[in-house]
């Protein structure tokens, strides 16, 4: 497309439109977390303070609550990573066959939203043989299999862009077996790869509330179960978490763009995790 | 069948590998669909009803509404979303590389907001004693709640809008670079317009990715749950709201109904993939 030097001021307009529309409730929490007297009726706060920062970093139920959040997902991911590693690698290099079984798996969240799952997952899992249901491990391997079709995609597409066929070869032709070209040369190649999936899983669940809330309901406060209740409770609470979860997403987002140049192009295919 | 067990054989360590993938697929993405699809036509028992299940949900009028409001919702949001994407993907394409890039990234971590922070922010801004609301009653005279209420349908679709627009331009801006400059330039130079060029080859280039959007941004919106149960309190009647109810609020709930339900809504996530599957590869010709 042609590229024009100035821009027209309706373009400017719908920049501005889009930026403000974004921005405004980011903006909104923030004067809120730091808002002190707020006479009734007034649309902005007549003065400031940090006191709700420093109370919340006394809340121990608070960090308790964020400390849920990072152990689920970090559990998560790993035991993900572990399984979707080699089944990438495989069905990639010796197992072609199996390529659109997977790919069908892959479609799953998008006709699976959180609340059907749960609802699916609460009848299964309620009775005999498994009944898991109300402890933790449902939750757990829920967030496994959520996260799987978005890692699949991810790493399958690393390997992709390496030519892992070649590079196997020449690696077993060098003498190295099965595990040695896995960990040694498959591995470090998609590193990059592995750092995007990891992360972005990670701060995905980070932000889950649905299957939390319809599969333990209060039994498990993560970060936004507690946030849920903080909102109608105790508002500014709620604001400081907010924030934090912001900050504690937003560093996952720049990491991943830093590693992973040119991500947002491929967006286009990344099914959406939420 | 001798052929299959060599195959196994062969591949037996392979195999044994990529188990754990298909065990955990199977079990808790594949078993969850396939048992609300059978519970949907059979009774607490386990015994074949037919449609009943189904007909209950359709015409019983507490259903019927969620299941309007869910399509209203989704489709105001959609088109509204798609219309602010396209534009704000012109844009993207005429701006420098660097500002691009900054507003893409910007995009992508606003994407986390979605969900308990948006509706609080939300509500923040545009709830009964909300910032917007109240500078506008108390600086400019106008009573937005005459006739506006974050917690109706149209509330809800402006914050749906907050995720709907940025998965809207994030997904149609590659459908721009169909669009070849020179396509343009022979265009511009042989007489026609800017506007002749957008509406008699631009537009229709556009178009299967357009419809693909299209369909995400409704499934998007028709699957979302969060944000309108933080917003409302769950109160707002929506499938999604509804079926979400069954598991939280009652004491013996008739699964099979809800059940039926969900399968409605999967029937038009399902629909919307189709779709969106069949329009990308037609799109995906123009971007070779």
């Amino acid at each position: 497309m042609a590229k024009v030097k100035g821009i027209s001021i309706l373009e400017i307009l719908i920049l501005f439109f889009f930026i403000t529309y974004l921005l405004l409730p980011i903006l909104a929490i923030i004067i809120f977390s730091i808002s002190d007297t707020w006479g009734v009726g007034d649309p902005l706060p007549r003065s400031f303070t940090l006191k709700w920062y420093i109370n919340s970093f006394m809340n121990k139920d608070l960090l308790i609550s964020i400390g849920r959040s990072m152990f689920i997902s970090f559990i998560s991911v790993i035991i993900g990573l572990i399984i979707i590693l080699p089944t990438a690698y495989i069905v990639r290099c010796n197992l072609r066959s199996l390529e659109p079984l997977v790919r069908f798996f892959t479609l799953f969240p998008y006709v699976l939203p959180g609340v059907i799952l749960a609802l699916g997952l609460i009848q299964i899992y309620s009775k005999p043989p498994f009944p898991i249901a109300g402890t933790i491990y449902i939750l757990l391997f829920a967030y496994i299999a959520i996260s799987l079709p978005f890692m699949y995609f991810v790493i399958s597409n690393s390997l992709q862009s390496i030519d892992v066929k070649t590079l196997t070869e020449a690696s077993q032709s060098l003498g190295a077996g099965m595990i040695d070209t896995f960990f040694r040369v498959i591995i470090p190649n998609i590193t990059p790869g592995i750092i995007n999936a990891s992360l972005l899983t990670f701060a995905g669940l980070l932000g889950e509330y649905t299957l939390v809330n319809l599969l333990l309901g209060a039994r498990f406060k993560t970060l936004q179960v507690y946030l849920y209740t903080a909102m109608n409770t105790e508002g500014h609470t709620a604001s400081v978490l907010t924030v934090i979860y912001f900050i504690m997403v937003s560093i996952v987002s720049f990491v991943v763009i830093r590693v992973v140049r040119g991500i947002i192009g491929e967006k286009k295919e990344i099914p959406v995790l939420k | 069948m001798i052929k299959v067990i060599s195959y196994f054989k062969n591949n037996f360590i392979n195999i044994l590998l990529i188990l754990p993938f298909f065990i955990l697929c199977l079990m808790f993405l594949l078993l969850p669909a396939i048992n609300l699809i059978k519970g949907s036509f059979t009774d607490m028992n386990g015994n074949f009803v037919g449609l009943s299940n189904y007909y209950a949900v359709v015409t019983r009028r507490y259903y019927q509404i969620s299941i309007i409001n869910s399509l209203n919702i989704s489709i105001i949001s959609s088109i509204a979303g798609l219309i602010v994407g396209l534009l704000t993907s012109y844009v993207l394409l005429r701006i420098t590389e660097r500002s691009k890039n900054l507003l893409l990234i910007f995009t992508n971590v606003t994407s986390n907001f979605a969900g308990i922070p948006l509706a609080f922010g939300y509500i923040i801004l545009l709830g009964t004693n909300g910032i917007i609301t109240m500078f506008l009653l108390k600086k400019l005279g106008i009573d937005l709640y005459q006739n506006f209420s974050l917690y109706s349908v149209t509330g809800i679709a402006i914050a749906y809008l907050y995720f709907q627009i940025p998965l809207a331009t994030l997904l149609i801006f590659p459908s721009f670079f169909a669009i070849k400059k020179e396509w343009q330039e022979a265009s511009l130079s042989l007489g026609a317009s800017e506007f002749y060029f957008w509406r008699k080859v631009g537009i229709p280039i556009l178009t299967p990715g357009i419809i693909a959007t299209f369909v995400i941004l409704f499934a998007n919106a028709l699957g979302a749950y969060v944000t309108p149960q933080a917003l409302t309190n769950g109160t707002f009647n929506i499938i999604t709201l509804r079926l979400a109810h069954f598991l939280t609020s009652e004491v013996n709930p008739d699964y099979n109904k809800a059940d039926a339900l969900a399968v409605i809504l999967g029937v038009l996530l399902v629909f919307s993939l189709v779709i969106n599957l069949k329009m990308n590869k037609r799109s995906q010709l123009w971007q070779k």
